[in-house]
């Protein structure tokens, strides 16, 4: 269990401080046109497979805007793909009537319906993961706080993501040590289990409270101060951002284009 | 709960419900007193950072071979209380949902109410609370710890089952949505609410003075029991729900193959007849799905026996 969490910690810190530089877009336009893209993008009804796929554009041009590779983003948003499998699964069993056929094999509304929940859970994975990459983590929590979430709910957000790696750490060393004295013993009984987070708990918990005198002893008043950087102000380019993404979205789910392109090649 | 699930309708009211909560808890520690703020927000945020470390770290299930994990709800509200509690575990939600794709953004509002808000604001106050009473014995404290899980996570379950279902994406009904999900998160509660013990025993022993129901209080063994009702109700419920609801289908399978789909209804005699009309008509849900309408039943039952004994209090 250790290698796959120090591989995901070290990944995600590598993530952190390798932001793309090619991002002169204010965060706070990219969170709102996710959130609109994801509002759309869900209100298109699951048997309109075809509308659907249309989506999946914008990771695609967000990707190559900040020249991050969409194939990363792509394979990290497979970990949903079970998930949804096992909720569209029902779809194919309850929905069987006939939607096509290609050649002699029929295809029912319900295996349509269950790749679109598969790709619905994709693309919305995407989107974030894609805001995620480019914004940061850290800068994320920020430019959330200036867009109106509670001070402590961020600096919590903020403490929470730092304890992360120090408790991961801690946890690897209390493991290592149950590891060296179970002689291959893998499988851990509760009782062990709730005796090293009982441990680690008592033991974070003591740390916590140096850490908050040290911090009280600094000048923290219960609130994460604003981070070093100077915050971009908000510029003409960043409501273009805005308004061109966020209508386009809104035309495409009104229009629906892809149907409107079958009917035009069928009339041919 | 995925994105995929939900509908925007769904998401909104369900974010909104979340956002109206995360204003309660952020103004509730706020108006706490500086010096008690500075150190409950570390505090806060170790136990969040606590509850991923926790979660990495599997525990093996008795007798099965498999491992599970924890949500850690209840051991967030047992060590920082109620509204501090819920918003650490929020915080934890927003965090596995940004950083490690699971959940999403637009369920963000399902997945804070159905696992901190049921869990921290509602299971815990309501079952914990009054178990524990103050310094009760390593035992009681481990039986508050499974019976407030186990509550928890059944109110999940129905949660997720509703949001659903309002969304209307799967095409699950909801009957047997809810029979698939509750007994599989009876057993997930279990293993949370001992992983749960397991980490409130071994507090206890080495700071007891960590955990906000430590300090004695008033005894409250009225309570007590009817939380211990809830809790047996609730369990009942979901094990006679799904029973119920593969005994009925399969029962219907044999009678369609025995009487090779003809009508079973032409040889019912008119007492038969009579006695299923006065009975639908006194049903309020003569058509339910077994397990919904177990659960209502246990509910109303509650309450009537709760009514009751207010009635007997008041002569």
């Amino acid at each position: 269990m250790s290698e796959p969490l120090q591989r995901l910690l070290v990944r995600l810190s590598t993530l952190e401080q390798s932001q793309p530089t090619r991002s002169p877009i204010d965060p706070r336009a990219r969170i709102v046109v996710c959130v609109v893209y994801l509002l759309v993008m869900l209100s298109v009804p699951i048997a309109k497979l075809s509308e659907l796929m249309l989506y999946a554009l914008y990771p695609i041009i967000c990707t190559a805007e900040v020249g991050v590779r969409y194939g990363a983003i792509a394979r990290r948003s497979l970990v949903v793909v079970p998930f949804a499998a096992v909720i569209g699964v029902f779809n194919i069993f309850y929905e069987r009537e006939v939607a096509f056929t290609i050649g002699s094999v029929a295809v029912t509304r319900g295996w349509l319906e269950f790749v679109a929940i598969i790709v619905r859970a994709l693309l919305s994975v995407q989107a974030l993961l894609v805001l995620v990459r480019v914004v940061g983590y850290n800068r994320l929590c920020h430019n959330l706080q200036r867009l109106g979430v509670p001070a402590l709910f961020v600096t919590q957000l903020t403490l929470l993501y730092r304890y992360m790696f120090v408790l991961a750490e801690q946890l690897l060393s209390l493991v290592r040590a149950r590891t060296a004295r179970s002689f291959g013993r893998r499988a851990m009984p509760i009782g062990e289990w709730g005796a090293i987070v009982g441990q680690l708990t008592v033991r974070s918990i003591e740390r916590a409270d140096r850490i908050s005198q040290a911090m009280v002893a600094r000048g923290f008043e219960g609130r994460m101060p604003p981070p070093t950087y100077a915050d971009r102000r908000w510029q003409w380019r960043d409501t273009a951002y805005l308004a061109g993404w966020s209508v386009a979205i809104i035309v495409c789910r009104l229009t629906l284009p892809v149907e409107r392109l079958a009917q035009l090649f069928k009339s041919l | 709960m995925s994105d995929t699930l939900i509908s925007p309708a769904v998401a909104a009211v369900t974010s909104l419900a979340a956002v109206a909560l995360v204003a309660v808890a952020v103004r509730r520690i706020g108006r706490a007193d500086r010096h008690a703020t500075t150190r409950l927000i570390p505090l806060m945020g170790v136990m969040g950072a606590l509850v991923f470390a926790a979660q990495m770290l599997n525990f093996s299930i008795p007798g099965t071979g498999s491992s599970g994990h924890i949500v850690g709800g209840v051991l967030l509200a047992a060590v920082l209380g109620e509204w501090a509690g819920f918003l650490t575990l929020t915080s934890v939600i927003v965090v596995q949902c940004l950083l490690f794709a699971d959940g999403g953004l637009m369920t963000l509002g399902c997945n804070i109410l159905n696992m901190a808000a049921l869990s921290c604001l509602v299971a815990y106050p309501l079952i914990f609370k009054p178990l524990v009473r103050g310094d009760g014995s390593t035992a009681r404290w481990a039986a508050a710890s499974v019976a407030t899980s186990i509550v928890a996570l059944e109110m999940g379950a129905m949660g997720v089952t509703i949001e659903s279902e309002l969304s209307g994406i799967t095409a699950l009904p909801y009957g047997r949505f809810l029979a698939f999900m509750l007994p599989i998160h009876l057993l997930i509660g279990l293993g949370e609410g001992l992983a749960t013990a397991a980490v409130v025993a071994s507090l206890r022993r080495f700071r007891a003075d960590l955990l906000v129901d430590a300090t004695p209080t008033e005894p409250r063994p009225r309570g007590a029991i009817m939380a211990a009702t809830v809790v047996v109700a609730l369990v009942a419920a979901t094990v006679a729900g799904s029973i119920a609801s593969t005994h009925p289908d399969g029962l219907e399978w044999s009678i369609e193959r025995t009487t090779e789909g003809a009508e079973i209804t032409d040889n019912q005699t008119l007492a038969h007849r009579s006695a299923a009309a006065l009975q639908h008509s006194t049903a309020l849900m003569p058509d339910y799905e077994a397990s919904m309408a177990g659960l209502v039943g246990v509910g109303a039952t509650v309450a009537l026996v709760f009514a009751l004994t207010m009635l007997v209090r008041r002569r």
